[in-house]
């Protein structure tokens, strides 16, 4: 072989041992000061917090506070910038609105991300209608933005209000949204409007809203919502509803249970585990259809309420119509196929009871019986 | 002709260091932007909110009696708002399922079961649940006891069909938290929940650690050269290439030991595949296709460079070639399955710079290795390679791999406060030496799962876990 590459490989041999050597170095020097700093190292907001100390609360805090927003403003180094930014929210200065706005929409979203967490700190009106104006810009989601809005004091609400009568439709779900965290009655006809918005979101919004506040005149509304095109906007009326006005609303809720959504019918579900004498003969009824959704709805909600043991228990009746219902319910209940704890509820009964409840199993299912009776 | 290989070989290996270069580079300044991120985030008012995206937690657990409490614990320990958490006793033989009864205090429930996605087949009863509990001590606790089959990928779609949040998080039973976990994660999702599907951050190995009750009592990190290399590997892993990678939203994969999905996502894909030897790598390129293939634009797969967690690694070096071996044995089957994705640019940034790391680096690089030493060796017996050259290539690959590998530890020291100095130091004089052993070790592993590969071997194999 040629003995060029063993030149060729000493020279580059010799520089890489050079770079290796000073990048060991520079580790172990960084890895040294790292230690030695580890104890007085601060985190987070505690950093925030010291630098803020150190910037403008020290003997001259005008001259501090305009050297930071000259630093948030100006600076070219990004994250010096940000450090000046969150300063100025967390150190409690004086109208620090202006510059964080002005940031807020900057183009860098880091710069623009973290103006939002400052603004956030202020906690003024201003700051609010900066953060809500900033929703629109649908930079960041506005799942952040409110959840910084929500620790604002409840002045904020009028702010909040109008936001949801914004253009923008975004705005409005997220407005909405956090509205629930500021009950007001003389809100409820805004929200009556957005309930017949032309967004879905917002429709959805509006139920989950009036479901937080509780208050019973906004039953008609949620009821309408029921019969809503979208299946999130349905979900979030029924368990507003139910929130609302209790059981009393099973009549309007429990056809739900045959709705397209899994969602939609799992929260029907949910409510009808807990009342489920009322529904019994809309779960009787359902266990019959074709639809294998609705009947895992409906065998879940019977196991939830532990009504299956009642259930057995009503086939042995000596009262013939409660025992045709019974029957009814069993044998729709064996034909879905579904896993619903029959072996354990049969050990409640007694052996001659268990011995008659199986040969009513054996009527609708003699396979199923016979397995039961073996275990 | 040697002179010819010789060209071959030193182009591949100095294509490969400059590729290395490239991603440490851009790791370091990725990196230092996120943990700048991290340092100036207010966590405190998130953990709070009432807006916090819940997540549900799904925790795959197979013969996990050593682990299994620890990691529930820790998760019982977590700092976020709104959670549930679903294990998944996925066949285990030993005394999983005690150790959670005892833990949880768990009760039965009679509850109908239904298989959206593919937990187990119906027909053979292979992998299908069998019983579900939840916690009377703890609110949000459900434990799914299934029989084994469908691997790893069916304990965890089985998770998915109880799983009702909008996102879930995977995670090991060996895995244990960070209480903040979810929160250092979950924060850069609600940025931007329409956009981010997948998320993922990295992990270490808790080889050393004393863990009581879900909590790190001791970060001691272990001196053992098998496990000090293997934490330099995860180093080099997670906070060089991955962090790179999601700079330009190209990561192949959010780990299985801890990963957040989008359930939506998650669904239209199908769920998790047990075809594959492990499930966590196939799902990410799966749902990249998936993404492409329905022209779904401007979703973000992300990898952060937090610890989130710590994990248990082999410790002994059959453990360790039984994990690498399947290890290598997936990542064939992945290039395989989605070699179209390779050069390709419709997958973007995903297309052109990480499947093809993965056909010349991960694929073809085992014969590359293999083939260098058989040659180096007869080469050098023949006299057709005189000591000299063949010292001096050594030396550049020893130097140059050892250059890479501080520039990444250098990376990881930049925005971490955990390891000593001491173990700092350990690591690097480390980095050194792995050509020397370490790297066979692993050549080794990766050879044998090339060949298990070409067997049709699927199995997902766990290697025998011990306690500290």
């Amino acid at each position: 072989m040629d003995y060029r590459y063993v030149d060729l490989f000493l020279g580059i041999n010799r520089f890489v041992v050079l770079a290796v050597f000073f990048l060991w170095i520079f580790i172990l020097t960084l890895a040294f000061y790292k230690e030695r700093s580890r104890k007085t190292y601060l985190r987070n907001l505690e950093r925030v917090k010291k630098i803020s100390s150190g910037m403008c609360l020290v003997e001259n805090p005008d001259k501090g506070i305009s050297r930071v927003k000259v630093t948030a403003l100006k600076s070219k180094n990004k994250w010096k910038r940000i450090e000046a930014l969150l300063v100025l929210g967390y150190a409690e200065c004086s109208a620090p609105e202006n510059v964080l706005r002005e940031a807020l929409f900057c183009a860098d979203e880091d710069v623009a991300y973290f103006s939002m967490l400052s603004l956030g700190q202020v906690k003024t009106r201003q700051a609010a209608v900066i953060l809500l104006d900033f929703l629109s810009a649908h930079v960041f989601s506005g799942y952040r933005i409110i959840s910084l809005l929500e620790e604002f004091p409840a002045e904020i609400a009028p702010d909040v209000r109008r936001a949801a009568e914004s253009e923008d439709a975004l705005s409005r779900f997220w407005a909405i949204k956090l509205l629930s965290r500021f009950p007001d009655r003389g809100t409820l006809s805004l929200l009556g409007k957005l309930a017949q918005d032309s967004s879905a979101d917002v429709r959805a919004a509006v139920c989950e809203c009036l479901g937080v506040w509780g208050y019973a005149e906004t039953r008609e509304t949620l009821v309408k919502a029921l019969k809503d095109e979208a299946w999130f906007v349905r979900m979030h009326a029924v368990r507003s509803l139910y929130k609302i006005a209790g059981y009393e609303c099973l009549p309007d809720i429990a056809p739900l249970i045959r709705d397209k959504s899994w969602l939609v019918k799992e929260s029907v579900e949910t409510i009808m585990s807990r009342h489920i004498d009322e529904v019994l003969p809309i779960i009787s009824e359902c266990l019959a259809d074709y639809d294998d959704n609705s009947k895992f709805a409906c065998v879940n909600a019977l196991v939830n309420s532990h009504h299956i043991a009642q259930v057995l228990q009503d086939t042995l009746s000596l009262f013939p119509s409660q025992k045709e219902h019974a029957m009814e319910l069993l044998g729709n209940l064996i034909k879905t196929k579904f896993y619903f704890g029959l072996k354990k509820n049969l050990g409640f009964f007694s052996p001659e009871s268990r011995d008659k409840l199986l040969s009513i199993i054996a009527e609708f299912d003699n396979e199923l019986a016979g397995r039961l009776r073996e275990r | 002709m040697m002179s010819w290989l010789f060209f071959i070989y030193f182009i591949y290996f100095s294509a490969l260091m400059f590729y290395y270069l490239f991603l440490g580079l851009i790791g370091i300044l990725e990196g230092k932007r996120r943990e700048m991120e991290h340092e100036s985030e207010d966590y405190s008012s998130f953990a709070v909110s009432n807006f916090t995206i819940p997540v549900s937690i799904i925790v795959p657990a197979h013969n996990e009696e050593t682990w299994i409490k620890n990691a529930v614990q820790s998760l019982l320990n977590l700092n976020y708002p709104e959670f549930e958490i679903i294990v998944v006793n996925d066949g285990s033989t030993d005394t999983t399922l005690e150790c959670l009864i005892e833990l949880l205090d768990l009760e039965a429930l009679h509850n109908p079961y239904m298989d959206y996605f593919q937990a187990g087949s119906p027909a053979s009863k292979s992998g299908s649940v069998y019983g579900i509990y939840k916690s009377k001590k703890y609110a949000g606790v459900k434990v799914l006891s299934k029989a084994s089959g469908y691997k790893k990928a069916g304990a965890i779609n089985a998770g998915l069909n109880f799983a009702k949040y909008k996102y879930v998080c995977v995670m090991d039973a060996d895995t244990v938290l960070e209480p903040d976990a979810l929160l250092k994660v979950m924060v850069h999702v609600e940025k931007d929940p329409d956009s981010v599907i997948g998320i993922g951050s990295y992990f270490g190995l808790s080889n050393g650690f004393k863990i009581e009750n879900g909590k790190i009592l001791d970060r001691s990190f272990s001196y053992r050269p098998i496990i000090a290399y293997q934490n330099l590997e995860y180093i080099r892993s997670f906070i060089g290439n991955r962090i790179a990678w999601s700079r330009f939203n190209a990561s192949p994969i959010i780990s299985g030991g801890f990963g957040v999905w989008r359930r939506d996502i998650v669904m239209e894909v199908g769920g998790f595949s047990h075809l594959y030897s492990s499930e966590d790598l196939e799902f990410t390129f799966r749902v990249r296709d998936y993404l492409v293939k329905n022209k779904k634009k401007g979703y973000k797969l992300i990898m952060l460079p937090y610890h989130v967690g710590w994990t248990h690694g082999p410790g002994n070096v059959a453990a360790l070639i039984k994990q690498r071996n399947r290890w290598q044995r997936v990542m064939n089957e992945v290039v395989d399955s989605y070699k179209h994705m390779i050069f390709n640019p419709r997958y973007g940034s995903f297309g052109l710079l990480t499947a093809p790391y993965f056909l010349f680096y991960e694929m073809l690089g085992v014969f590359f290795e293999f083939s260098s030493l058989v040659i180096a060796i007869i080469g050098f017996a023949t006299g057709l390679i005189q000591l000299k050259i063949f010292l001096t290539f050594f030396c550049f690959v020893v130097l140059t791999q050892a250059f890479i590998s501080l520039l990444y530890l250098l990376t990881f020291v930049r925005s971490q406060n955990m390891m000593s100095f001491r173990y700092i130091a350990y690591l690097s004089a480390l980095s050194i030496f792995e050509l020397f052993w370490y790297r066979w070790i692993i050549l080794i592993a990766k050879i044998a799962g090339t060949i298990s590969y070409m067997k049709r071997i699927r199995t997902h194999d766990q290697f025998l876990r011990t306690s500290n």
